[in-house]
């Protein structure tokens, strides 16, 4: 049996797994201009500062997802003998909890100014002898900032769905959260030359409801992975389509009477254990090799199958179990 | 989507009677013909009250011009700044005019103008030499300042200059601290060393942003006169 190494990710998805990583470094680098860019424009203003606050906020799925992406692949050693696969579990977890705090902070901070019943104030400013009123400058500075995130967004939600990388996928929620909220910032500064002072604040808390929806999902399910939770889509919509299909490759097995089939999710890769019970133990080290293989060759996600035979099985849940032969099961389509 | 946003600003624009920005009290209609409040607070020269008279000053000067632009009569209130400040905060005023910088403690109360004229410390010599002199290196040398100031602090607290504190500053001789607008009139020549730069600004109501954009908009026509009227008022 082939010692469970680093994972390759199939050559077809190794050229989208490249492109996510140019995809992060281009995040990255339109986020710091955008932080450079505030930090020096409108360093004294309450609003600004918040989207500073944010844009620094956005920085983190990026950059978890490219240290991630330099560590995954590291073979395994006496130090870290599962390899270093978990790295993509922490990257998922740093970027749900950026939006995590990102919503609260909008939140909260939006409905201060409500209470407080701050009246935002925008003047005006000259340009080259060109007087103009500041809202407008603003206007055009949010529509610039919003575009890329759209487009990055857009961009990385392909990618997730290709590479099924939750990180990714979680960043690609941080690009809609940023446009989101610079949509709202747009909807603030018209309302202000509306004259309704409340219109950023009100705007800012339904985003805010909308990202924190997102952070206390994707935190909740970060968590449930690193509790080796069963595995779930990378969307978090239901279970992962393949836990079912190990679940009958042991159940189809001939030599299996009774099985506990554990699946868990170490980032980008599964690691299944099944602890199997023989009908008899003719040739058990070849049987429990070739299911091993079989499990392998099922999905480049199953990195490791560790399969092992054991007498009984005491106390298993009756809901990780799986009934192997002789009962009857139909075929796979 | 982007064409309902876009309909519902023109729409709203259509109802807001066309002002944008627009005042959330509707300030600027109120004072258009009508009466400017404003609260003063002695701050010479930009805001000189006196018991009998008018207020005078640089800012005093700008604001009648401002009313008189509106067609708007001003009324004059007197009071600390902390009172104004208050009073403006809760929209009982529609500026504060105080020699308020753009550093002022106050701007999460109240809103500060842009800048509508730049003000600089130095240290001042009365001769080109001396002046060459104090750029190259300041330490110990005497510089004279006026006693009991923010700018007798910054003195001492920037430089290695040795402070002499002093009643009058414009009799005093030797190197002094003193505003670039002064430099002409006492016939000193300005040296490298740069203490403190006053951006002035005034104070009006928050979320007023008609009225803001208005006065702003007086505020950047008239850095030119501000410039001038300053330093026919500062004249010692």
């Amino acid at each position: 049996m082939r010692y469970p190494g680093g994972t390759e990710l199939p050559a077809e998805l190794e050229a989208a797994h490249r492109r996510a990583v140019r995809l992060e470094w281009i995040s990255i680098a339109y986020l710091v201009s955008a932080i450079v860019a505030i930090y020096f424009t409108l360093g004294s203003s309450q609003a600004m500062k918040g989207a500073w606050l944010e844009d620094m906020l956005s920085l983190a799925p990026p950059l978890a997802f490219l240290v991630a992406a330099r560590v995954r692949y590291r073979p395994p050693s006496r130090r870290f003998a599962f390899g270093y696969h978990r790295a993509v579990e922490i990257a998922y977890l740093t970027a749900a909890l950026a939006l995590l705090f990102m919503g609260t902070f909008l939140i909260v901070d939006s409905t201060l100014k409500l209470l407080g019943g701050d009246h935002p104030s925008i003047g005006m400013v000259e340009l080259f002898d060109w007087q103009v009123w500041l809202g407008w400058l603003m206007l055009a500075a949010l529509t610039w900032s919003v575009v890329p995130a759209v487009v990055l967004g857009r961009l990385k939600i392909r990618l997730a769905s290709e590479l099924h990388d939750k990180v990714l996928f979680a960043d690609a929620q941080m690009n809609k959260a940023d446009w989101m909220t610079g949509a709202a910032a747009m909807a603030g500064v018209v309302g202000i030359g509306l004259g309704l002072w409340w219109a950023d604040a009100a705007a800012a808390i339904a985003i805010g409801a909308d990202i924190l929806r997102d952070g206390v999902r994707y935190t909740t399910a970060a968590v449930r992975d690193l509790l080796d939770g069963r595995p779930r889509r990378y969307d978090e919509e239901g279970e992962h389509p393949l836990d079912e299909r190990i679940e009958q490759v042991v159940a189809e097995t001939p030599w299996v009477q009774r099985a506990a089939v554990r699946i868990r999710d170490t980032g980008h890769v599964f690691n299944v254990s099944v602890l199997a019970v023989p009908a008899d133990e003719d040739g058990l080290v070849d049987r429990c090799e070739q299911l091993s293989r079989r499990l392998l060759e099922l999905d480049w996600k199953v990195q490791e199958a560790v399969v092992a035979p054991v007498r009984r099985l005491d106390d298993a849940p009756s809901d990780v179990v799986v009934d192997g032969w002789p009962r009857h099961r139909p075929t796979p389509a | 989507m982007l064409h309902v946003a876009c309909a519902a600003v023109a729409l709203a624009l259509a109802v807001a009677g066309c002002q944008f920005p627009a005042d959330v009290d509707g300030t600027l209609d109120r004072v258009r013909g009508g009466t400017l409040r404003v609260g003063v607070t002695h701050a010479p020269p930009f805001v000189v009250v006196r018991d009998d008279r008018e207020p005078g000053g640089v800012e005093a000067r700008l604001v009648e011009r401002f009313a008189a632009r509106l067609d708007a009569d001003v009324e004059w209130v007197r009071g600390s700044e902390a009172e104004l400040m208050g009073a403006l905060h809760g929209r009982q005023l529609d500026i504060v005019i105080a020699g308020l910088t753009r550093h002022s403690p106050w701007q999460r109360e109240v809103t500060l103008t842009r800048p509508y004229l730049t003000t600089q410390w130095v240290i001042a010599a009365p001769d080109e030499r001396t002046a060459d002199a104090l750029s190259e290196d300041l330490e110990g040398q005497v510089v004279a300042v006026e006693a009991h100031s923010e700018i007798a602090a910054k003195l001492a607290e920037d430089t290695d200059a040795e402070v002499r504190p002093v009643d009058d500053i414009g009799a005093a001789s030797g190197p002094k601290a003193v505003p670039d607008y002064l430099l002409d009139d006492l016939g000193l020549v300005r040296t490298d060393a740069e203490l403190d730069e006053h951006e002035h600004a005034m104070a009006v109501p928050m979320g007023e942003n008609a009225f803001l954009v208005e006065l702003e908009r007086f505020l950047l026509d008239s850095e030119h006169e501000a410039g001038r009227l300053l330093e026919r008022e500062a004249r010692p």
